[in-house]
């Protein structure tokens, strides 16, 4: 934390003199105008219950989608035949751009769980691909142990698949955790549910109150970072580390640090596989 | 028991074992031994069920083993690997560790814990298991003569009927096994 203050000072210098620099609160505030914005939106019953009722609606989209992949991506590691019979619904769940979803939840549903929806069609892929590469990482040569010792299921799951799995638990979950705010707040600006970020934002659009739409974008970076620590907390007491990552197949990359977060089909994690002798 | 009928196995067309035979009584034990690559591994997998013989049989029995390398749970601490495998009281496994290694040896992840260490844990492991086969293969690498001079003692102390196969490249003190050469 103290090495990233110095340079998160620096960046917000940097945005400061922009502003001044390009002199026009339309095109460009600086973080005081900012900060002062999001001051005073703090002080409305509307923004808290705009706050609530977004993050209530992503973070249960995020948990679904999220319960729907590892539930959906056992049922694949268990049964060839399962996930052949999902690979296809997987697959379009990765390619469908999130404005399609969008539209076709408003068509389907309306708007009042627009954001719910979205985020958990979001993020199920992505916890789908990462749980089922992280049981199928699992070593070859401590199943061969719990074969021979016939361990019961639930000292495999515990000893054998939730060690592995965490790490890539953990990769899927933080990448999760920004989509989902992302693709919610995206999808609010679009469905325009009453009392949501993504309505507030859109409001500052409409009257072009540049410093509005900043203070709102602060407010879901800090909520996506505080979900994303709460989750990762939740899952691993913070200890494990997240693996390596591949890219999937748009070329995005699911990392411990989202640096190539992106929506579409994540890999998380080595294949830490071995070979019997 | 008859435990091996004939069988053969080859890898990728060079031939490890052929038409190999193995019995031995309940109770009884059998030291395996040969040069390094003669097969002593896979006759111990098919023992345990782990490989297919391409001829013969293999008679299925139950079996505890120690493997070539330690293959215990990196994360938790020996405790918790023996009882992930076996049906005994925490108790019970505390105190048959405590034959082998020191009391600070058990609170840690055994991935801490030095080579020699490790595999007396997946000794006990594999002595406190059930089974009609106890299967070893080289437990007493990486042990020195005293330390493995105890971990002998412990495993014939706890054979408990069941058939005990070992492969070993030192003999030493292993006169009371009936030797199966390769």
């Amino acid at each position: 934390m103290k090495r990233v203050l110095p340079a998160a000072a620096f960046w917000l210098l940097v945005w400061q003199l922009a502003a001044m620099a390009v002199s026009n609160t339309i095109l460009l505030v600086g973080p005081l105008e900012t900060a002062a914005a999001l001051l005073r939106m703090a002080g409305t019953a509307e923004f808290w219950a705009s706050v609530a009722g977004s993050m209530l609606r992503i973070v249960g989209g995020l948990l679904a989608g999220t319960a729907a992949g590892i539930l959906l991506a056992s049922v694949s590691f268990a049964s060839p035949r399962a996930e052949l019979v999902l690979s296809p619904f997987v697959a379009v769940m990765k390619a469908v751009p999130v404005a399609s979803f969008v539209i076709l939840i408003l068509i389907w549903a309306g708007n009042g769980m627009l954001s719910f929806f979205v985020t958990s069609m979001v993020v199920f892929p992505v916890l789908y691909v990462n749980t089922l590469n992280g049981l199928r990482s699992t070593d070859k040569k401590l199943l061969e142990v719990a074969r021979v010792f016939r361990m019961r299921p639930s000292a495999r799951v515990r000893y054998l698949y939730l060690p592995q799995l965490v790490p890539f638990l953990k990769a899927g979950l933080a990448l999760a955790a920004g989509m989902s705010f992302k693709s919610g707040v995206a999808a609010e600006v679009i469905g325009q549910p009453l009392l949501s970020i993504g309505n507030g934002l859109y409001r500052a659009k409409i009257w072009l109150e540049t410093a509005d739409v900043f203070a709102w974008t602060a407010v879901v970076i800090f909520i996506s970072w505080l979900i994303e620590r709460l989750i990762l907390k939740a899952v691993a007491g913070g200890k494990a580390q997240a693996p390596g990552t591949h890219a999937g197949p748009d070329g995005t990359h699911a990392g411990p640090d989202r640096s190539h977060a992106g929506p579409g089909g994540t890999h998380a994690g080595p294949d830490s596989g071995k070979e019997a002798p | 028991m008859i435990l091996l009928e004939q069988v053969s196995k080859s890898y990728g067309g060079l031939k490890v074992l052929s038409g190999v035979s193995l019995s031995a009584e309940p109770g009884g034990r059998v030291l395996v031994t040969g040069r390094s690559g003669a097969g002593k591994t896979t006759l111990l997998r098919l023992l345990l069920g782990l490989e297919e013989p391409d001829a013969g049989t293999v008679h299925p029995f139950t079996a505890a083993a120690v493997f070539q390398e330690d293959r215990l749970f990196e994360e938790f601490d020996a405790v918790r690997n023996v009882r992930a495998c076996v049906q005994e009281t925490e108790e019970h496994i505390r105190e048959a560790l405590l034959s082998l290694l020191p009391e600070e040896a058990l609170s840690k992840p055994v991935s801490g814990l030095s080579g020699g260490m490790r595999r007396r844990v997946s000794v006990v492991r594999a002595c406190l298991a059930g089974g009609e086969l106890l299967i070893m293969d080289e437990p007493f690498a990486g042990l020195d003569a005293e330390t493995r001079e105890n971990t002998l003692a412990f495993i014939l102390a706890r054979q408990n009927g069941r058939v005990l196969v070992i492969s070993a490249h030192d003999t030493e003190g292993l006169s009371s096994f009936s030797e199966y050469r390769l």
